[in-house]
């Protein structure tokens, strides 16, 4: 498999003037990020994962250990020109208009001017500012700034998109832009690398998560894997039916029953099928019939809690 | 080096924007001022030659003084925001993951504050050759020589400042440039008190102290250039007794070593530090 990010055993360890304290917050991290995938970057505040961003960017020095990104140094030029960043506390040069910031990134990235020409209208509609494109970021609201800061992110199409905190400055519906956007991204082949408190949306988007806590990765996995599936079911029926209700309970544990609602509680995982075939044989039509399914909150909670 | 330049424009780019200039243009308001006052001045005294010929060169003294103050001024602020104040704000993340090496951010700053520390000069160089062309009756072109040099003060202290800015906070960047300045602003006056009061330590520290920030090369450099057209009696109360001579090549060379090595050195802590 080809991996976008690879690290090995990646440290770092700030030391306090005079080197009397020290604060370890990446400790020997192992992470391994697929080409292609959405990645679910998680972990509690201070966990280390904006220390860990900024070492793959080049941003901080590791104190040891080493990383990959598309199996090159991060010292490489051309490994740089395949990466795009939004970081989570930015401010533009706010005396430029947003068409002029956007130029003086794609410039340092290495575009020619043919292509901003053609690229820069493009990516303002995509972030839904091309009516601000000649407007100075001064003006701009927290979350147009965000926007601007995804555009200045893709501009260059690179190949890894490291967003930190994509839509701690939106409203629900540039929440939902961001999201499409991600996905169209991912549609494309792009590997994004998303950090973000919103667990909802980074499980309607991630292939994968990573959750850290002090510093270690401690669940690292495909969603479909990681969320335990509950051997409990949601059941509601169009109506009511003593005979359907007995065949339940033949196989299941209903623990709670309200009027065509009730919930029921199966063996295993396995016995969910049967469970479904079994009401319908014994007459019953089926409006809603949803296994109980751990939520990324729930295992987020679980496993920092497991590692306090 | 297309980073360096791309840097260098935006960051000439910015300090247009922010208005900066306005300041330059104010004082410079004052100085044709005084010019348009002292010509009306000196027509009523039109056949007194003393007359005549002062107020010119008073023009030039005073308009270098404004540039040495306001360019380094400037170059301060410029610098003391250019590094530290973009980590502090989150502007240099969007920047350094970019194909580019910490040197060229470096290097383009410095540059972008020079360019505006070099626009400041010539227009207070044209200011000056036009004023004293408008009193003397005639073209000074040594005017020129002396602005010249007075826009080695702004690179001296921008330089220093932007060295401070790689690893200090903002706050402290702006209070070690401003002790930096003080320290060179001192060295004149603890020499005079050191040979007025007859102290030795005092004369001593003033010797180190021109080594340490090396102003009073630039000034002493400064008045070379004045003496062309300044007469030596008027520049006499601005120089102290032997050690006011002019600089020799070798202290010349050591400003722009010396501005070198902190660029240098500039580089270097940002190059190694954590952003």
């Amino acid at each position: 498999m080809d991996w976008a990010i690879e690290t090995f055993n990646l440290t770092k360890i700030y030391l306090s003037l005079f080197r009397r304290r020290r604060l370890v917050a990446v400790d020997a991290l192992n992470l391994k990020v697929p080409v292609g995938c959405v990645f679910g970057f998680l972990g509690p505040n201070g966990a280390g994962k904006t220390t860990t961003i900024m070492m793959l960017l080049g941003c901080v020095y590791p104190t040891s250990g080493d990383f990959r990104i598309f199996g090159r140094s991060i010292r490489d030029m051309g490994v740089r020109r395949r990466i795009g960043f939004l970081p989570e506390k930015f401010q533009f040069h706010d005396l430029l208009t947003a068409e002029e910031l956007l130029w003086f990134h794609g410039r340092l990235t290495g575009m020619d001017r043919h292509t901003l020409a053609r690229r820069v209208p493009e990516v303002l509609e995509q972030v839904g500012l091309s009516a601000r494109a000649r407007s100075r970021v001064r003006e701009f609201s927290k979350g147009m700034q965000q926007r601007l800061g995804i555009a200045q992110a893709i501009l260059h199409d690179p190949d890894l998109i490291i967003l930190d905190e994509p839509t701690s400055a939106l409203d629900p519906l540039g929440r939902r832009d961001v999201r499409d956007l991600i996905l169209h991204l991912k549609s494309r082949g792009k590997t994004v690398f998303l950090n973000s408190h919103l667990l909802s949306e980074v499980e309607m988007v991630c292939d994968e998560v990573a959750i850290l806590r002090g510093g270690r990765v401690q669940r690292q996995g495909g969603l479909d894997v990681l969320l335990q599936v509950h051997p409990v079911v949601d059941v509601e029926l169009v109506e009511r039916s003593e005979g359907v209700m007995q065949a339940v309970r033949a196989m299941a544990t209903v623990i709670s029953e309200d009027g065509t609602r009730f919930t029921a509680e199966v063996g295993s995982e396995e016995d969910i099928p049967a469970l479904a075939r079994c009401i319908v044989q014994a007459g019953g039509d089926l409006i809603r019939f949803a296994p109980r399914r751990e939520s990324l909150e729930d295992l987020f909670v679980r496993v920092v809690e497991e590692h306090e | 080096m297309r980073a360096i330049w791309l840097i260098a424009s935006l960051t000439l780019k910015e300090t247009m924007r922010r208005r900066l200039w306005v300041a330059s243009l104010l004082a410079s308001l004052a100085v044709v001022g005084f010019v348009f006052v002292a010509k009306l001045g000196a027509s009523v005294r039109a056949n007194d030659p003393i007359v005549q010929s002062v107020v010119p060169r008073i023009t030039l003294i005073l308009g270098l003084d404004v540039v040495k103050f306001f360019g380094s001024v400037m170059a301060m602020t410029l610098a003391s925001g250019a590094i530290a104040l973009e980590i502090e704000r989150g502007m240099l993340y969007a920047v350094l993951y970019k194909p580019l090496r910490r040197y060229q951010v470096v290097l383009g700053k410095w540059i972008g504050i020079l360019s505006f520390a070099l626009l400041n000069t010539l227009f207070w160089a044209v200011l000056l050759y036009v004023c004293v062309r408008l009193m003397m009756g005639r073209a000074y072109w040594e005017t020129w020589r002396a602005p010249l040099v007075v826009l080695l003060y702004p690179v001296l202290f921008g330089t220093l400042t932007l060295l401070f800015s790689t690893f200090a906070s903002t706050g402290l960047t702006i209070a070690l440039s401003i002790i930096a300045a003080g320290v060179a602003w001192s060295e004149k006056p603890m020499r005079e008190f050191g040979i007025v009061f007859d102290i030795e330590t005092l004369i001593n520290v003033a010797n180190n102290v021109r080594w340490i920030v090396p102003m009073n090369h630039l000034r002493r450099w400064v008045l070379e250039e004045m003496a062309v057209i300044v007469p030596e009696r008027m520049l006499a109360s601005q120089r102290f007794q032997a050690f006011e001579t002019p600089p020799g090549g070798w202290e010349i060379g050591y400003v722009f070593g010396y501005v070198a090595v902190v660029l240098l050195l500039a580089i270097f802590v940002f190059q190694k530090r954590d952003v």
